[in-house]
Formats: C-alpha cells, structure tokens, sequence
C-alpha cells in the first residue's frame, strides 16, 4: 500500500476522535506513549497496547512506533555504553586511574539517562501538540512502519 | 472513559487543562512538584499533585521499611537454616511495588475523568493541605 496522504507530507494536526482504548483525545494518548516511560517504562506497554487496539489511528500508531524505537534505542546503547564503560575502566586501571574510571563510568551514565530524557520529553511535547514530529534517524523508520 | 467530565479547569502549566495536568502528576512526579508551587488557583490539580507526591513519599518510605525488615528477617532465617525461604520474602516486595504502580495508574486514570479521587488516608491529608 502507498502512502496514504497526498504529495508534500503528512497532514497537521492530530486527527480528532478518541482512542479506543480509554478513550484518550489522539494526542494526549501519542504523549502518554512516551512520558508513561518515565514510570517504569509503562510506555512500553501502553505503546504495545495502541500498536494492537488502533485501527485507523495513525498518528497514535506513528508515535506509539516511534516512542518504541526509541526504547529500544535507549535499552541497546546502554549495552554498548556498558561495554564501553569496562574497557575504559580496565585501560584506565592498568594505569592507576580507577577512582577517575568510576567518575568517568557515572557521569557517561548521567549524561546518556538525560539524552533519553530529553527526547521522551521532546517527542511527548511534540505529540501533545498535534504535531507528526520525526525525531532523527529513527522517526523514518517509524514513518515507514506505519505508513506501509 | 466516563460521560460525565467535570470541567476541571486549565493549569498554571502552560494552559494544560486541569485533568490532564493532574494526569500527568501522577505519571512524572516532578511534573506534581512544579504544579505544587506553580498552581495557586486550581485546587483540583493541586489536591491531585500533593496526593501523587504523599503516595510517592510513602512508597519511598515503605520500600526502605521493608527493606530493612526484609534483609533482618532473611538473616535470621538463614540462621535458622531456612535461607531459601528468605527468598520467598522478596516476593511481598515484588507485590507492593505492584500496588504501588496499580494504586498510581488507578488514580492517574480517575483523575483524567475529573474525579476527586481520594487513595485511603493519603487522599485525606491531600484534602486537607489543598485548601
């Protein structure tokens, strides 16, 4: 199937109507795709349960798609963080640095949490206002899965 | 959701209506603490934002009680060679937090459907420091 939406991107605004499940406005349910990350990444679900419940709701199943990607984004560079975070702290310990690898290995942390943040926030203020708001890299891979 | 939404007016937060705002409390807690000091008008997102707040906290304080009554029960347990039982004890853990996130997310809902949704004894104590 092509495209649903004429030449020249998608349309603005959220489309009207209520989610069929709990019947959230469209954009309130593409928000609480992502700030419901914040506890215990209940996003996650609520994003699985819109992926399965929406049928016609796009705008819902891009920012459900999307918030998942980034989840998934999230939950994959912590692994490589992690990783990262040993070598540095074995280099740095051959050397006698440790106490600087510790610091180092928690504010690498800190920083990468605060990055997720920002675009949890970033996305969740984007869909509130209506808006099909592509983050990079990810935000095409959403587009096409809906979109298909 | 329920037919009978109450208007429950706009928040000090960007203009938020009043049960969005008082949703979104429950879910970010920080979002609950800038609309304690920011909201001066709205008395439903703010009972709302210091009954998420005192749920939090007393979460805060149970998990820490249980933690400690946890480990010392476990460690006499294990005393009494019984240490794959301490085990066992974690599940009750597992199941408070359990209720914790249910009792956030039932209220959370209810206040998206405008109700003055009171949580046992929290709800009281909100009532009271909201007026």
């Amino acid at each position: 199937m092509s495209s649903p939406y004429p030449e020249g991107g998608p349309p603005s605004g959220a489309p009207g109507g209520k989610t069929s499940f709990m019947g959230l406005d469209s954009n309130v349910g593409a928000m609480l795709c992502y700030l419901a990350n914040f506890l215990c990444c209940l996003g996650l679900v609520l994003a699985i349960i819109f992926l399965v419940t929406e049928k016609e709701n796009r705008f819902v199943k891009f920012h459900a798609v999307q918030s998942l990607f980034l989840v998934a984004l999230e939950i994959a560079a912590g692994i490589i963080l992690e990783i990262l975070n040993a070598i540095l702290g074995l280099a740095l310990r051959m050397v006698d640095m440790s106490l600087f690898a510790g610091l180092l290995t928690w504010a690498l942390g800190c920083l990468f949490l605060l990055i997720f943040m920002i675009f949890l926030v970033l996305g969740a203020i984007k869909a509130y206002g209506g808006q099909w708001y592509k983050l990079p890299i990810i935000g095409e891979l959403a587009w096409k899965t809906v979109n298909k | 959701m329920s037919a009978n939404m109450s208007d429950t007016g706009k928040s000090a937060l960007g203009g938020l209506d009043g049960n969005l705002a008082a949703l979104l409390g429950y879910i970010v807690w920080i979002v609950a603490l800038i609309s304690l000091i920011m909201e001066k008008e709205n008395r439903f997102v703010k009972f709302h934002a210091i009954q998420s707040l005192l749920l939090h906290a007393a979460a805060i304080v149970v998990f820490i009680g249980l933690m400690i009554l946890l480990t010392v029960l476990g460690l006499i347990l294990a005393m009494a060679g019984l240490g794959a039982l301490a085990g066992l004890l974690w599940l009750l853990y597992m199941v408070v937090f359990v209720g914790y996130i249910a009792a956030l997310i039932y209220s959370a809902v209810k206040a998206y459907g405008g109700v003055d949704f009171k949580l046992p004894i929290i709800g009281n104590m909100a009532e009271k420091w909201a007026n």
